[in-house]
C-alpha cells in the first residue's frame, strides 16, 4: 500500500511539474504576463509597400498590375509586402448587416500572393485601409466611423462588424499572418478616419477607437490562427504622432477598454503585437534627426512597458517632388541621386541604431504616371518609374531602387536584374 | 440517444433560436396587437457571375445588360462625378446614354467649366439641369455661376424648356450636348437609337474646364455610355466596362471619373448591370416558402422589374405561386402573369391550369427596346393578392399562394422576358415598451466656476436621450428661460430624434416659423417621420407627414404665389375620397408670419396616422378636427422631427406617448382610478383614450363619456341622454372570456372597440361610434356587470397640451447613462484557455499530492499503531 501510494505521489508530482513547464512554454509569457518578442531585422528588414491596379479603386496606374508588381518585387529581393486591403473590395455588407466575401476579388488577391511567393516574398502584411459600418448607420463613405461618444450604440455594432470582417479575411487569407488595423488614423486632414459629418476625430477619441479596433482585430485574427500578429495602424510619425501613440497607451491603461466587454484589459499584448509608423525623413547630410525622432517614438513604447516589441515601418520613403523633383536645384537626376544616397543612410542608421525596427516597407514600388503629370508629392514616391510612363522611362528602376538593391545585396551586386521585367 | 440529452439539445436549440430572434429584433416584441411593419428581407439586383443560393434556376441565364456609371440617390448640392483626364474645350460634343432609374422629381445635372477634376458643383461655371419630370419651369434648364460659387442663392438663370429628357424610368435615352466656339450650348435628346431632337439652346454661356454629373432629389441614373469629341475628333469614349471611379478617400490618380465630395462607393460606382433572362420552359424558383400566418393581414410582398421583350399572342409571363420545389408546371397551382391576347397585355390568374380571372387591357411597354415594368404582388390573408403594375393595382381572390414561388412563362408560345431588381418584403408585428418622451427644451446646466467662485447656467439637453442633427440647436439660455429647439436653414439631416422606438403613439409638438423670406421655387418642409429604422437615416427615408411651403416669385422678385400644403410619403391617404393624393392644401399658411405657434398632433395606431393641427390661439376643440388620415404606415421605429430644404423654425413642447396597449409596464393600471368594477380616466382631460383588459363573462358593460352613458350588451346597445350612434355592430361573442376594450372620446366623438382573443390582424372590432352632446369633460368610465373583472388598463390624454418635463442637468443621471465606464480589470492571461486549464489542473494535482502525502503518513502511523507503537 505504502509503495502504491508513493508511486501515485511520484506520478502526480511529475505530472504537476510537467504541466507547469508546458504552461510556461505555451503562454510565451515573460514577466508581468507579457509576451516575449524577437526582432528579426537581419532577415526581414527589406519590405515593399505596393498598390496594384488589379485591386485598388484608385491611386495607381493601370499597368501596375499584380503580375508586373510581383515580378519587380522579386527582382528587388524584398521578403515582405504590405498589401492595401479595401474592405469593400473583398467583403459585401447587405441591409441586414450580413457580411459575405466577394469571391472573385478574393481570388485576385490569392493570385497576387501566389505570384509574390513565387518571387520570394515570405511575409504579407494585410493593411485594412477603410471600414465596414452597420447599414443603419447610413454612412456615406467607407472611411466614416461612428463616434464612440456620440453614436455609442452604433459604435458597438461597428466594432462587432469589424471583428467579423477581420475574422473572415483571416480565414480567407491564411497566407497573411500580419494584419495592420488601419492606416494613418492620426493624419492631419482626417480624411481616412472621420466622423459621420466628415469632421476629424479628436486625438483623444481617435486613439480610443484605434485601441478598440486593435483589440477586436487581434481577437479575430487570433481566433483563426493564434500565430497571426496584429500590427497597430501605422501612425504618420509626424510631430503629433508621439502624443497620439501616448494616448493609445493611456487609453488601454485607463480601464475603459475594450468597449463592449464587462472587463478592462490593460495588457497591450491583447491589442497589438507590432507597432507601426511611417517615417518620411527630410533629406539631410546626416541621419541624426531621423534617428532622434524614431527613438522618441520608441521611448513611448518603452515607457509603457512594451520594450522589445517590434516595429514595422509600414511606410517609409521619399518623394522626388517633395525635394524639388523636376524643379530641383540641380534637376531631377540630382534629386533622385540624393534621395537614393539618403535612403541608404537611413537603412544603415536603422541597422546601427534602431534595433527595434524589424521591417521597413518602402513606399512605394512605382511612381504614378497618369493625371499628376505635372508632379505632386504623391506621384513620385516610386522606386521605379511607372510602367505607364512614356518612352524608355516606363517601368525603369530609379536610383533609389538600385541603391537599396545594392545595400541588401552588396555593392558589386548585378543591378541588371532590376531590368529583367522590361525584357518582355 | 438518451431522452434527457435530446431534451437538453432541444432546449439549447430553442434558446439559440430565441437568442437569434432577439438579436435580429433587439428591441421588438412580436405581438399580434401591435403595429405592422414592412421589412425588406431579401433583395437581389443579380450582380455577380451566378445566381445567389436563394434561387434555383431551370435554364434561366444571367445577362450583363450593360455596364454603367451609376448615381444612386443623389441628394446633396456639391458632389459631382467628374471626368478626370480630359477638360472640355469649345467646339466639343458630349454624347451620353442614360437611364432614369428612379427618384420622381429628381434631376440630372451636367456641370461644365470646373476648375479641376476634384471640383464640386459650387465651382462649376454652368450646370445643365435635366429634370426627370416635365414641368412648366424646368424640363431642361441652365444655371450659371454668379459670383464665386454656383449655389441655390447665387446663380443666373437662362432659357428653359418644360419638356423632360427622361420622363419615364427604366428607359434608355440619349443626350447630346454641343458646345460651340461662340459659347452656345445646345442640348439634344431622344430615345436611344432614335432621332435626337433639339431641346434647348443656351447662347454664349460655355466655359472651358472639366465636366461632371450631379443630381438632386434622390436622383438615380445609370449612364451607360459617354463620348467626348473635340473639333470632330474623338477625345474619350467609355462604355464603362473597364473605367475606374475614384473617391476622396482613395484619390483620383489612375481613375477616369472622380466623385468630388462626400459620396462614396454606395452612391457612385461603375459596374455591370445584370438581369435574368427567360425563354420558353425556363423558370427561376425562390428558395424560400411563403407560409401564411393567421394573425397578420399582409403576408409578404414581392417587387420586381419585368421587361417583356417578346411576348406572343396567347403567351404568359409572370409568377407561379403555391408550388412545390419540384413543380412540373409553373402554372400548376396559382399563377399570375402578363397575358397577351389580341395584341393587348392583361393580367391573368391561372388556377390549376385554367384561366380563372383576367383584367382589362393594361398599358405596358413591350418589345426589344421596351422599358421595365414595375411589378409587385402583395400577399394578403384570406388567399387574396394585390398586384400592382406601374402604380395601378388589381386585386385577385381565391389565390392560394402558400408554398414556393417562381418566375417563368406559361402557355405554349415562345417568349423572351427579363427580370431585374427583385425584392421580397416580410410583414411583422412590432410593438414597443419604450417609455414616453416629453421635453420642453427648458433644461439648463448650472456649473460652479472655481475661478470666479460663482455659478452660471447654460441651456442643456441630454445627448444620451436625444439625437440632434445638423442645423439644429437649443435656444440660448437667458434669465427667464423658455427654451426651444431652433432649426435654421435646414438640410436633409436636420432632425431631432428621441432615442426610443415606438409602434403606436401619440405625437405632439409645436412649431413656429422663424424665417419666412419668400424664395423662388423653394419647397421648404417641416414634418415628422415615423418608423425610422435608425436615428442615422434621413428622416425623409421613412414614412413622414409634413407641411410644405410652395412659393414662387416673378423676375422682379415679387411673390406670385406662397401657400402651404400638407404632404405625406410612405403612407396612403384615406381622407381624400376616391382620389389617392399625398398632397392637400393646408388650412393655414404657416409661412405667412413668424409669430404664430401651431400645435400639431399625430395619433399613430393600427397602421394608421391621424393628423390634427391648429394655431395655439385657437380653442382646444379645434384640435379635434381631423385634417388628414393615412393608412398602410409602417410605424415601428424612431420618430424624427425634421426640417428640410431651408426651412427655418422653432420646435417646442415635444411629446411622444407610447399607447401600445400591451407594453410592459410596472403598473397594471396606468392613468386610471379603479373602484371594484368601475374604472375611470383622469377627469382633467377633455379627450381620452383607454384600453382595458377584462376577464370573465359579463352580461354588459356600461361606458360613460364625459358623463353621458352607453351600455353595451351582447345583443343590445342602449344609449343614454346625449349619446347618438353613427355606426354600430353586434357584440355577440365578443364580451366573453378575455377581451380588451378600447374606448376613445375625442371632441364630440366617441368610439368603442373590442378585441377578443388573439386572432386576426384586426386590432379592435369596432362596436359603436357616435356623437356626444353636452359632454362635461373627457372622462371615460367603464362599469362591468356580472362576473367580469378588470385585469389591467392604460389611459391616455389626447389633449393638445400635456404636462411636459424640464430636464435639467443631473451629473449622476448623466453618468448612469454614459456607456463608457471604467471596468474591473481582466486577470492577466485569463484570455488563454490553455493557461487557465493548465493552472487549474496544476492546482488540482498539487492538492492531490498533498492529500496523498497525508494519506501515506496516516497509513504509516496507523500501521505503527496496529503493530504496537513507536519503534
Amino acid at each position: 500500500m505504502k509503495r502504491l501510494l508513493s508511486i501515485i505521489v511520484t506520478i502526480l508530482v511529475t505530472f504537476t511539474f510537467s504541466l507547469n513547464f508546458f504552461a510556461c512554454e505555451k503562454s510565451e509569457s515573460g514577466k508581468n504576463g507579457k509576451k516575449q518578442y524577437t526582432i528579426n531585422q537581419e532577415e526581414y528588414l527589406f519590405g515593399i509597400d505596393n498598390l496594384t491596379s488589379d485591386m485598388q479603386p484608385a491611386q495607381i496606374d493601370a499597368k501596375t498590375t499584380n503580375a508586373w508588381s510581383a515580378k519587380v518585387i522579386g527582382e528587388l529581393g524584398a521578403k515582405s509586402h504590405r498589401i492595401w486591403i479595401y474592405f469593400g473590395f473583398f467583403i459585401k455588407r447587405d441591409s441586414q448587416n450580413n457580411l459575405s466575401l466577394i469571391r472573385s476579388n478574393c481570388e485576385v488577391l490569392h493570385d497576387y500572393i501566389e505570384k509574390l511567393s513565387e518571387n520570394g516574398v515570405e511575409r504579407f502584411v494585410g493593411m485594412t485601409c477603410n471600414f465596414i459600418n452597420p447599414y443603419e448607420f447610413n454612412a456615406s463613405n467607407s472611411t466614416t466611423v461612428p463616434s464612440v461618444y456620440e453614436n455609442f450604440d452604433m459604435y458597438l455594432k461597428f466594432l462587432d462588424l469589424m471583428e467579423q470582417g477581420y475574422r473572415m479575411l483571416a480565414e480567407e487569407f491564411p497566407e497573411i499572418k500580419f494584419w495592420e488595423a488601419g492606416n494613418e488614423p492620426d493624419i492631419s486632414h482626417g480624411q481616412w478616419f472621420h466622423k459621420k459629418d466628415n469632421t476629424k476625430f479628436s486625438p483623444e477619441e481617435g486613439s480610443f477607437i484605434v485601441a478598440d479596433l486593435c483589440y477586436r482585430a487581434n481577437r479575430a485574427i487570433k481566433s483563426v490562427n493564434p500565430e497571426n500578429k496584429l500590427v497597430m495602424p501605422g501612425l504618420t510619425d509626424g510631430a503629433e504622432s508621439i502624443a497620439y501613440l501616448e494616448k493609445i497607451y493611456e487609453n488601454i491603461e485607463s480601464g475603459y477598454l475594450p468597449t463592449g466587454e464587462d472587463y478592462a484589459d490593460k495588457n497591450t499584448d491583447n491589442y497589438f503585437d507590432y507597432l507601426a509608423w511611417h517615417p518620411y525623413p527630410t533629406l539631410k547630410s546626416d541621419t541624426e534627426s531621423f534617428v532622434e525622432q524614431e527613438k522618441k517614438m520608441y521611448d513611448v513604447v518603452c515607457r509603457h512597458g512594451d520594450e522589445g516589441k517590434p516595429v514595422f515601418y509600414t511606410e517609409i520613403g521619399f518623394s522626388d517632388y517633395r525635394f524639388g523633383g523636376l524643379k530641383g536645384e540641380n534637376g531631377e537626376n540630382d534629386t533622385q541621386e540624393r534621395v537614393a544616397e539618403f535612403a541608404v543612410k537611413c537603412l544603415q542608421a536603422i541597422k546601427d541604431e534602431l534595433p527595434f525596427v524589424e521591417t521597413a516597407f518602402w513606399f512605394r514600388l512605382t511612381n504614378i504616371s497618369q493625371f499628376y503629370t505635372e508632379g505632386s508629392i504623391e506621384n513620385s514616391f516610386g522606386m521605379f518609374y511607372s510602367p505607364s510612363d512614356p518612352g524608355e522611362r516606363a517601368g525603369k528602376p530609379k536610383p533609389i531602387a538600385v541603391a537599396i538593391y545594392k545595400f541588401f545585396n552588396g555593392e558589386n551586386a548585378d543591378e541588371s536584374v532590376l531590368y529583367n521585367h522590361l525584357k518582355g | 440517444m438518451n431522452k434527457n440529452i435530446i431534451k437538453k439539445l432541444l432546449n439549447s436549440l430553442f434558446i439559440i433560436a430565441l437568442t437569434f430572434f432577439a438579436a435580429a429584433f433587439p428591441f421588438a416584441v412580436k405581438n399580434t396587437s401591435a403595429a405592422t411593419n414592412k421589412i425588406s428581407s431579401y433583395t437581389d439586383d443579380f450582380t455577380g457571375s451566378a445566381f445567389s443560393d436563394k434561387w434555383i434556376s431551370r435554364g434561366v441565364e444571367l445577362n450583363c445588360d450593360y455596364s454603367a456609371l451609376s448615381m444612386v440617390d443623389f441628394n446633396i448640392w456639391g458632389p459631382c462625378i467628374n471626368l478626370v483626364n480630359y477638360p472640355v474645350k469649345a467646339n466639343s460634343t458630349i454624347t451620353f446614354d442614360v437611364i432614369n432609374i428612379g427618384g420622381g422629381g429628381s434631376w440630372l445635372g451636367l456641370a461644365f467649366g470646373l476648375e479641376s477634376p476634384s471640383s464640386r458643383v459650387y465651382y462649376a461655371e454652368g450646370l445643365i439641369v435635366m429634370s426627370s419630370v416635365t414641368k412648366d419651369d424646368c424640363g431642361v434648364a441652365l444655371e450659371t455661376k454668379k459670383g464665386a460659387e454656383l449655389s441655390a442663392s447665387t446663380m443666373n438663370e437662362h432659357e428653359r424648356t418644360p419638356e423632360s429628357v427622361f420622363p419615364v424610368t427604366n428607359v434608355k435615352k440619349t443626350v447630346k450636348i454641343v458646345a460651340e466656339e461662340n459659347g452656345n450650348v445646345t442640348v439634344y435628346a431622344g430615345d436611344y437609337g432614335g432621332t435626337l431632337k433639339k431641346a434647348v439652346c443656351f447662347t454664349g454661356v460655355f466655359k472651358e474646364g472639366y465636366v461632371g454629373f450631379s443630381g438632386i432629389g434622390g436622383a438615380s441614373f445609370d449612364i451607360t455610355s459617354f463620348r467626348l469629341e473635340t473639333d470632330g475628333a474623338l477625345v474619350y469614349a467609355a462604355d464603362f466596362s473597364s473605367d475606374k471611379m475614384g473617391y476622396s478617400s482613395t484619390g483620383m490618380a489612375g481613375c477616369d471619373w472622380f466623385v468630388s465630395y462626400s459620396y462614396g462607393e454606395e452612391n457612385a460606382y461603375i459596374s455591370p448591370s445584370n438581369s435574368a433572362s427567360f425563354g420558353k420552359g425556363q423558370s427561376l424558383l425562390f428558395n424560400n416558402k411563403i407560409v401564411s400566418e393567421k394573425d397578420r393581414e399582409n403576408q409578404g410582398e414581392i417587387s420586381v422589374k419585368i421587361k417583356l421583350k417578346d411576348l406572343k399572342n396567347g403567351g404568359y409571363f409572370g409568377l407561379g405561386c403555391g408550388l412545390e420545389s419540384d413543380f412540373k408546371r409553373i402554372d400548376e397551382a396559382n399563377y399570375l402573369g402578363f397575358y397577351k391576347y389580341s395584341d393587348k397585355i392583361r393580367l391573368a390568374h391561372i388556377s390549376y391550369g385554367k384561366l380563372k380571372a383576367v383584367t382589362t387591357p393594361i398599358s405596358v411597354e413591350e418589345g426589344e427596346n421596351a422599358g421595365y415594368i414595375d411589378f409587385s404582388v402583395l400577399f394578403k390573408s384570406g388567399k387574396k393578392i394585390v398586384a400592382t403594375v406601374n402604380g395601378e393595382s388589381f386585386a385577385f381572390d381565391d389565390f392560394d399562394f402558400d408554398g414556393y414561388y417562381a418566375f417563368g412563362g406559361a402557355g405554349d408560345e415562345d417568349f423572351c422576358a427579363v427580370i431585374d431588381d427583385f425584392s421580397f418584403s416580410d410583414y411583422v408585428y412590432l410593438s414597443s415598451s419604450d417609455a414616453d418622451t416629453s421635453i420642453n427644451f427648458n433644461g439648463i446646466k448650472t456649473v460652479f466656476d472655481e475661478q470666479l467662485q460663482e455659478s452660471y447656467s447654460t441651456e442643456y439637453i441630454n445627448k444620451y436621450l436625444y439625437y440632434i442633427g445638423t442645423q439644429v440647436s437649443q435656444s440660448k439660455y437667458n434669465n427667464n428661460y423658455d427654451g426651444n429647439l431652433k432649426f435654421i436653414g435646414t438640410t436633409e439631416t436636420s432632425v431631432f430624434i428621441p432615442k426610443k422606438q415606438y409602434g403606436e403613439s401619440v405625437i405632439r409638438f409645436d412649431i413656429k416659423i422663424s424665417d419666412n423670406t419668400p424664395t423662388d421655387k423653394k419647397w421648404e418642409r417641416i414634418g415628422v417621420a415615423v418608423g425610422l429604422p435608425s436615428p442615422y437615416f434621413k428622416p425623409t427615408s421613412a414614412p413622414f407627414f409634413c407641411f410644405q411651403r410652395n412659393c414662387s416669385l416673378n423676375d422682379e422678385n415679387e411673390v406670385l404665389s406662397d401657400y402651404t400644403i400638407t404632404y405625406a410619403n410612405g403612407m396612403t391617404d384615406c381622407t381624400t375620397e376616391g382620389v389617392v393624393s399625398q398632397t392637400k392644401n393646408c388650412e393655414y399658411n404657416l409661412w405667412s408670419d413668424t409669430s404664430t405657434v401651431y400645435n400639431v398632433m399625430l395619433i399613430v395606431e393600427n397602421n394608421e396616422v391621424r393628423v390634427y393641427y391648429k394655431t395655439d390661439a385657437e380653442p382646444e376643440e379645434n384640435m379635434t378636427i381631423l385634417r388628414r388620415k393615412f393608412k398602410n404606415v409602417s410605424a415601428y421605429g424612431y420618430v424624427g422631427f425634421f426640417g428640410y430644404n431651408g426651412a427655418s423654425f422653432s420646435l417646442d413642447n415635444v411629446s411622444v406617448t407610447n399607447v401600445n396597449p400591451y407594453k410592459q409596464t410596472e403598473k397594471d393600471f396606468n392613468g386610471v382610478t379603479i373602484a371594484e368594477k368601475t374604472l375611470k380616466t383622469d377627469v382633467n382631460s377633455q379627450n381620452s383614450l383607454v384600453f382595458a383588459d377584462v376577464c370573465g363573462d359579463g352580461s354588459a358593460i356600461t361606458l360613460s363619456f364625459g358623463g353621458k352613458t352607453l351600455t353595451v350588451a351582447e345583443n343590445a346597445l342602449t344609449a343614454g341622454e346625449g349619446i347618438f350612434f353613427t355606426e354600430e355592430k353586434s357584440a355577440i361573442g365578443l364580451l366573453n372570456g378575455s377581451y380588451t376594450i378600447r374606448a376613445e372620446v375625442f371632441g364630440d366623438n366617441f368610439t368603442v372597440g373590442v378585441r377578443n382573443g388573439g386572432s386576426e390582424s384586426q386590432l379592435y372590432t369596432p362596436l359603436v361610434c357616435g356623437k356626444i352632446t353636452g359632454k362635461q369633460n373627457g372622462e371615460i368610465s367603464l362599469s362591468l356587470n356580472g362576473g367580469a373583472e378588470f385585469i389591467r388598463a392604460d389611459a391616455y390624454s389626447l389633449d393638445t397640451k400635456i404636462e411636459l418635463k424640464t430636464e435639467n442637468y443631473d451629473e449622476n443621471y448623466e453618468n448612469s447613462l454614459n456607456p463608457i465606464k471604467i471596468k474591473p480589470e481582466k486577470p492577466i492571461n485569463s484570455g488563454s484557455p490553455n493557461a487557465v486549464t493548465i493552472a487549474i489542473v496544476s492546482v488540482a494535482c498539487g492538492v492531490a499530492v498533498i492529500a496523498a502525502g497525508i494519506v501515506i503518513i496516516m497509513a504509516v502511523k496507523r500501521k505503527k499503531f496496529r503493530h504496537g507503537g513507536a519503534e
